[in-house]
């Protein structure tokens, strides 16, 4: 007696669920459901930079084939792959672009749980690892600069490296340490290369893990001032949404891929002087060109090193908002904590905008 | 004994003579301390007083030597009557016909000169006899440059610094203190517009304005001690100690022959002396303002050869403008044509060498120079445009993924629509 197609089925589930018992998962996620109001839009950006590190990661296996991590082949295999492998501009510059795009999803994300105070308790740890997960993410784009070994991306990472100078105590090991040497060169290469595929990866992945496994342990952040807001089932609208706007950033990252590929440069040569318009990645210029404004020295202090505190002391206050708000656990709105927010955007949009029309 | 001791006085006499003449190059180092010509003229105004305060960047000064080297005296009594007196062979200011022997009294001597500079040259006076400058002041003629008139009396500084009236790019402003002067020269009969002409040279562009040191000036074609006006048949010569290639073609060349026969100055009949212009393809050629019909008939086959290899060069030039032209294009749309460019180097190159091969006159041997050249900026061109031409090609296959992209989000929001037309947010 033949058997019949759904008979077949439910036998193979029941096979694979006495082997991988994961029907509690299914029913979890079947039953999930997202807070649906008015500001349910920008959870998309959680989604979209998971989306953007995936591709990071393929496009970096890929590249990994035929990028040489030493100064006397970095830059020519860089060439390489731009000129001669197949679709290995394409990959290159996808790999570019989408982990610029990957920051700025990031920040868009941050800034909206941070309005959101979708922090407050019980929450507080899924904003850390996803503070963690920023700083990570832009220590990945500061070594992956350097890689290609172009005279910009040398002198960016040297004034970069040099910043590490002002950190008290550790700073000038935390900069020997990083380079390998005393200026940048050979060793500095293989350990940002290191740094970029082998040590960030897997931290990277054990915080974003943990970012996610928090979120559905917790539940998303119910907007404040609603005791339980509506919602809609995380499968399928909410994955539907999010498959649109995967589907529009993949065409965009295609189109800026294509029509904006990502330049080589020209090779680094340390005994050269520094080129004009050295600028580092557009997420650190809001650090260096505030560096610019402060004098050489303020009260008997170095006022680069001033500048690096005062940033640090602001980059902090933002990541321990969850422990300071005591205002959103009461189910307030505090307008301290907008102001601060609207003030960290206003100064880092500031800074990076004169980086780019008026950096001198 | 009478006798005896007159002996050993006369002998101790010239002893002591020949001593001090042998001891004279080390005497001649030592500056006395205190050292009162320089003490008392630091305080005079004016001329008495300039020599002594410009000692003390003076090259002499430096190193040890102080007035009483060259006019004598006693710089250690501040008396002066006794330190300038004639008995102390205090010697004065000396005469502009006897400035070359007195600085050739130390720079005439090797050994002396050694203990300075190892490798310092010491024939400058033998040179300078040689000069025009040199042979008319034997004759008694003082209005002649003398070591003085271009390294000043005082406060002389090595030729290599900046400041010094003889550092190469200076050279020119002092030669011409006296050559630009038509009062000052109006004896001699010759030209004064040198300066002038230069100025407007390409040797002058490269040495005064961009500070190439290596770019000639006046003494590097007339000598500096011994400087002359270079013979006619000298002047490929000249000009061939740093133009080599285009001296050993043209030597070969039948201009020389011919130059020589007319009397004609070589290099100077296409390129003029002191204005020597950047060359540009405009130089040769059938057609004013080549500088071939100035001398070639119309119609010869000279210049039928010289239209030849201008076209040469024209060609090869415009071949390397596209290839660079597209390369950059390219380059700015995101290709990676770096090796290509890096090849066009070559291409210029070889546009020199064509440039240079044009001294050969000979056609065969300009356009086998410029098959090389156009090869390589052609294959550059090439691959300039298989660059542009995959750009558009990823430009044309964009389409689809957006097209792609458009569709499936379409049908993922018609899904989601229809799953939500009863209730917003599928509540």
């Amino acid at each position: 007696m033949a058997q019949s197609p759904g008979n077949r089925s439910e036998r193979l589930a029941s096979w694979l669920e006495s082997r991988a018992p994961l029907s509690g998962v299914v029913e979890f996620l079947r039953h999930k459901e997202v807070p649906w109001h008015k500001g349910t839009f920008f959870y998309l950006f959680g989604g979209v930079a998971l989306l953007l590190f995936c591709v990071q990661v393929m496009t970096g296996i890929l590249l990994m084939f035929y990028y040489v991590p030493a100064p006397e082949g970095a830059y020519e295999s860089v060439l390489l792959i731009s000129a001669k492998v197949p679709f290995g501009w394409l990959i290159r510059s996808i790999h570019s672009w989408s982990a610029n795009l990957m920051i700025l999803a990031l920040f868009i994300h941050m800034f909206s749980v941070y309005f959101m105070r979708a922090y407050r308790p019980p929450r507080e740890l899924v904003w850390v690892t996803g503070f963690v997960l920023l700083v990570l993410s832009m220590t990945f784009g500061f070594s992956g600069y350097l890689l290609p070994w172009t005279k910009l991306s040398y002198f960016a990472t040297k004034i970069g490296t040099d910043v590490t100078k002002v950190i008290p105590v550790v700073g000038e090991g935390m900069r020997n340490f990083l380079l390998g040497a005393s200026e940048i060169s050979g060793p500095t290469l293989t350990r940002f290369f290191a740094l970029h595929v082998a040590i960030l990866p897997p931290i990277f992945t054990i915080f974003l893990g943990l970012h996610l496994l928090l979120i559905q342990l917790l539940g998303m952040s119910q907007p404040l001032g609603q005791q339980k807001a509506r919602g809609i089932p995380f499968i399928p609208n909410f994955v539907l949404r999010e498959g649109i706007v995967w589907v529009v950033v993949l065409g965009l990252l295609a189109v800026l891929s294509v029509y904006l590929p990502w330049e080589v440069g020209e090779k680094a040569d340390p005994l050269a002087s520094a080129p004009a318009g050295i600028r580092p990645e557009w997420f650190f210029t809001f650090m260096s060109q505030s560096l610019k404004y402060i004098p050489a020295k303020v009260m008997g202090m170095e006022g680069e090193a001033l500048g690096v505190y005062a940033i640090g002391a602001g980059g902090l206050i933002f990541f321990l908002v969850p422990f300071w708000d005591r205002w959103s656990r009461e189910g307030r709105r505090h307008w301290l904590v907008t102001a601060y927010g609207v003030a960290v955007i206003v100064f880092l949009a500031t800074m990076t905008s004169l980086a780019y029309f008026k950096p001198y | 004994m009478r006798g005896n001791s007159w002996r050993r006085m006369v002998f101790s006499a010239l002893g002591a003579a020949a001593v001090f003449l042998l001891a004279a190059p080390e005497s001649r180092a030592a500056a006395p301390q205190p050292d009162s010509c320089v003490q008392c003229h630091r305080a005079l105004p004016g001329k008495l007083g300039a020599p002594a305060k410009m000692l003390e960047a003076d090259i002499h000064a430096q190193k040890g030597f102080s007035c009483v080297n060259c006019h004598g005296g006693d710089p250690a009594s501040f008396d002066v009557k006794v330190s300038m007196s004639k008995e102390k062979g205090y010697t004065g200011v000396p005469k502009p016909a006897e400035i070359p022997a007195l600085c050739d009294k130390c720079h005439g001597d090797l050994a002396f000169m050694r203990r300075f500079s190892p490798s310092i040259a010491v024939d400058q006076h033998k040179a300078y006899q040689t000069s025009v400058h040199g042979q008319r002041l034997a004759k008694g003629d003082v209005k002649v440059a003398t070591c003085a008139s271009c390294h000043n009396a005082h406060g002389i500084l090595p030729a290599a610094h900046a400041n010094s009236t003889v550092y190469a790019p200076k050279v020119a402003g002092t030669c011409s203190k006296c050559h630009a002067d038509k009062a000052y020269m109006k004896d001699y009969k010759i030209p004064t517009n040198q300066l002038e002409n230069y100025l407007q040279s390409v040797h002058a562009d490269l040495l005064i304005k961009k500070r190439e040191l290596s770019a000639p000036t006046c003494n590097d074609c007339h000598g500096n001690h011994g400087a002359f006006p270079p013979a006619v048949s000298s002047v490929s010569g000249m000009c061939g100690q740093c133009h080599v290639n285009n001296r050993d073609l043209f030597v070969k060349s039948p201009h020389k022959p011919a130059f020589e026969r007319m009397k004609l100055p070589e290099c100077v009949v296409c390129h003029s002396n002191h204005k020597v212009v950047r060359v540009s393809e405009a130089m040769i050629g059938d057609k004013s303002p080549a500088v071939c019909v100035s001398c070639h008939a119309a119609g010869s086959p000279q210049l039928r050869v010289a239209a030849g290899m201008r076209k040469q060069i024209e060609d090869l030039k415009s071949l390397i403008h596209r290839a660079t032209e597209e390369l950059e294009k390219a380059e700015r749309l995101g290709m990676e044509v770096s090796e290509a460019k890096f090849s066009m180097k070559e291409a210029r190159t070889m546009l020199i060498k064509v440039r240079t091969q044009v001294h050969s006159f000979a056609l065969k041997e300009v356009e086998k120079e410029a098959q090389i050249g156009n090869k390589v900026a052609q294959g550059a061109l090439q691959t300039a445009l298989g660059a542009l031409k995959e750009f558009e090609a990823r430009r044309r296959w964009v389409i689809l993924p957006i097209v792609l992209t458009v569709v499936l989000a379409l049908l993922l929001f018609l899904k989601l629509r229809e799953m939500e037309r009863k209730s917003p947010g599928g509540v």
